[in-house]
């Protein structure tokens, strides 16, 4: 059970992080000022850290810095408020292996963790499934049992991205962020008609949806049943 | 017409220093001609006492003459003519014996000055006096040519004339250089205080000497620019703040909900939370937006000017879009002409152009279509948006740019707009110092047009 350090100075914001977090199957530890952070994050062994900017006390960047001092591996996804690209880039510069600005989606935040605590397996498999749906990354080909299906680079950069992320929900931020490169609400009505486009290439009736809206968070690619 | 201060200062010093160099030179000329004269009267009121003493002592005329003849025939400097009552000319030295000394015009008892001029020989200063001589009464006349002493005073006068428009020019030389010094830290604040923008604001005018005007101006502009500087910096922790403030809640209602989300079978309850995740996620779109605009409007964003190929990013923006367009059964099309490269921050002109096609595909009904020109100008590259769509009635015209301003309220709510999408782009066009124009036939159509000029806006001193 991979154990997650969560520190955020906002009861609500943490509260929900802890419950959220436990619900998915992680062990979470909280605190709620910098201080009291530093002192867990040092005593104790975690896989991951979600640090939050602007805590009282020894605030998130401190932190980060001090514990990178320590040579301190641990991934760590900032959570700030402050969207400017200097921020981020202020974050990412002192140590920090992620960020998601406020308000994020869970399930972003879910992803993103997912992604640094398996790092690696995804960078190996060359050729993904979904039930009958194979979507080979290094030919960039997708097939349904068998019948091509013919699509655009754009198009299969989506699929490829929501099967990366399969069983998980894939928010519009990250798809604008990682595929278009662009955090950009313009892009959402766009997103949306590639979505629709995708699905029409790639469902098949009578079998069942394989990509799923999830409303109000994003979109999510299944081949198991609904948890 | 308008001269730089050191021109003005140099003007009024070349003019005073004219007028007292004039008046100095008249004076001098004036005070040596009175001084000239005096002495030459002097001298000649010297000789009168020597003739008149010779007339007095005569006994007779030809005794009188003879005395005359021998002491004043030839005498250095001085010219003597002694005139009988009755016009004839008893007396004459040796220089006058070719020319007559023409009679004063008052004749008196007691000496007489003037000064006659006698023909071909220039003027000649004169004392006359009648006196009664052993034949009876005589005009004595001492003479004295002003020939050198005119030649002397025309020399000087030649002199002034020559030397003062020199003085003159050296003086005014040296005033214009000494005003250009003086003024140099003026220049020099001008351009320090032009290099001065909203992220330069650390920056301080070097102030020399403290103590004079120019070091008082410049204190004075040193305050300003610290003022500016910390409400700068309040507006940015404010905008900080603020982002901070807006966007706690809304994180604490999206994980709430969505953690309530992927636990609630029941499906009402899943729609309420989809519904209440929708709103944060309009919520935090407009957090979003306002933070830009109100970043754009105090000018704290970062300014990154680099070379932006405007018809690739718009070519990237139309790419994007276009699927977006042809969905809803509309037609986009671009025209361009190669490159246009503009000074700009690439991420943020990306968004004025999602912005204004977003706009026209949204007000565009289906079937119609958009057209996107790039087009380079000598001065700035225009990029026209042209669509099909509904168009906007003239008395909104004016007003579409304003924030959370919106033509068909209820409408535009529906399709996701907040009203602040072309104050947005607006903002960033002219933070990039160009502007944009919107023309609009209600039914027919908008074309709306973004100038963007070619050259690096608030650089050097045109701002």
């Amino acid at each position: 059970m991979p154990r997650v350090l969560v520190i955020e100075d906002e009861r609500k914001v943490l509260r929900s992080l802890e419950r959220g977090l436990q619900a998915e199957g992680y062990e979470v530890v909280t605190a709620a000022t910098g201080d009291e952070g530093f002192k867990q994050a040092t005593s104790q062994t975690f896989d991951c850290l979600v640090l939050d900017l602007m805590l009282p006390g020894r605030d998130g960047l401190q932190i980060l810095a001090d514990l990178r001092k320590r040579s301190q591996t641990l991934p760590v996804i900032i959570l700030t408020a402050r969207d400017t690209i200097e921020d981020r880039v202020i974050g990412l510069d002192a140590g920090a292996d992620d960020y998601l600005v406020k308000p994020f989606a869970f399930a972003e935040l879910l992803a993103r963790l997912r992604v640094l605590l398996r790092r690696d397996r995804h960078e190996r498999e060359t050729v993904l499934w979904a039930r009958d749906l194979e979507v080979d990354l290094v030919d960039r080909l997708a097939s349904r049992g068998g019948t091509p299906i013919s699509l655009s680079q754009r198009e299969f950069d989506i699929l490829a991205y929501l099967m990366k992320h399969k069983n998980t929900i894939v928010t519009r931020d990250m798809l604008g962020k990682d595929i278009w490169k662009e955090p950009n609400y313009s892009l959402t009505n766009v997103i949306d008609t590639y979505m629709s486009l995708l699905r029409r290439k790639v469902e098949r009736p009578g079998q069942g949806p394989l990509i799923h809206t999830i409303r109000g968070v994003g979109y999510c690619l299944r081949d198991e049943p609904c948890p | 017409m308008s001269l730089s201060i050191r021109w003005k200062l140099t003007v009024w010093y070349g003019g005073v220093l004219a007028v007292v160099l004039a008046g100095f030179s008249a004076a001098v000329f004036l005070v040596m001609r009175y001084q000239g004269l005096a002495r030459i009267d002097e001298g000649l009121n010297e000789e009168l006492g020597d003739v008149l003493y010779e007339i007095k002592r005569a006994g007779d005329s030809t005794s009188l003459l003879q005395w005359l003849e021998r002491r004043f025939s030839q005498h250095e400097g001085f010219d003597f003519q002694i005139t009988a009552a009755t016009g004839e000319r008893f007396f004459a030295s040796a220089r006058l014996s070719s020319t007559v000394l023409p009679l004063p015009s008052t004749q008196t008892h007691s000496p007489w000055y003037e000064t006659l001029p006698v023909a071909s020989q220039g003027r000649w200063r004169t004392v006359n006096v009648q006196v009664e001589g052993p034949g009876g009464l005589l005009t004595v006349q001492v003479a004295r040519s002003l020939t050198a002493f005119d030649h002397e005073m025309s020399e000087l006068l030649v002199t002034f004339c020559l030397t003062g428009p020199l003085t003159l020019l050296v003086a005014i030389s040296g005033g214009y250089f000494l005003a250009r010094r003086a003024l140099r830290p003026v220049q020099h604040m001008t351009r320090t205080a032009n290099q001065i923008s909203a992220d330069q604001l650390h920056k301080r005018i070097k102030v020399d000497n403290p103590g004079d005007e120019l070091g008082a101006l410049g204190q004075t502009l040193n305050h300003m620019i610290e003022r500016l500087e910390r409400s700068f910096t309040e507006i940015r922790l404010f905008t900080a703040d603020a982002s901070h403030e807006l966007r706690t809640p809304l994180t604490a209602i999206r994980t709430e909900a969505e953690v309530a989300l992927g636990k609630l079978p029941d499906k009402e309850h899943q729609q309420i939370l989809g519904s209440i995740l929708e709103e944060c996620d309009r919520l935090a779109h407009l957090t979003d937006q306002l933070l830009t605009l109100s970043r754009e409007d105090a000018g704290v964003s970062k300014q990154v000017w680099e070379p932006v190929d405007l018809a690739a990013l718009v070519r990237g923006v139309v790419e994007t879009m276009r699927l977006l367009a042809e969905t809803k059964g509309l037609r986009i099309g671009l025209k361009e002409q190669g490159p246009v490269s503009i000074p700009g921050d690439a991420a943020r002109l990306r968004q004025v152009f999602y912005n204004v096609i977003d706009n026209a595909i949204k007000y565009t009904p289906e079937g119609g279509s958009i057209e996107v020109r790039v087009e380079p100008r000598s001065q700035a590259a225009y990029v026209v948006v042209k669509d099909t769509g509904i168009g906007i009635p003239p008395e909104h015209l004016g007003r579409v740019f304003d924030r959370f301003y919106r033509v068909d309220k209820a409408r535009s709510r529906d399709q996701g707009g907040t009203g602040l999408g072309l104050t947005i782009a607006r903002s960033i066009v002219v933070a990039h110092g160009g502007r944009m124009e919107l023309e609009s036939n209600p039914g027919q159509g908008t074309t709306c047009t973004v100038i963007l000029p070619r050259n690096p806006p608030f650089q050097g001193n045109s701002n």
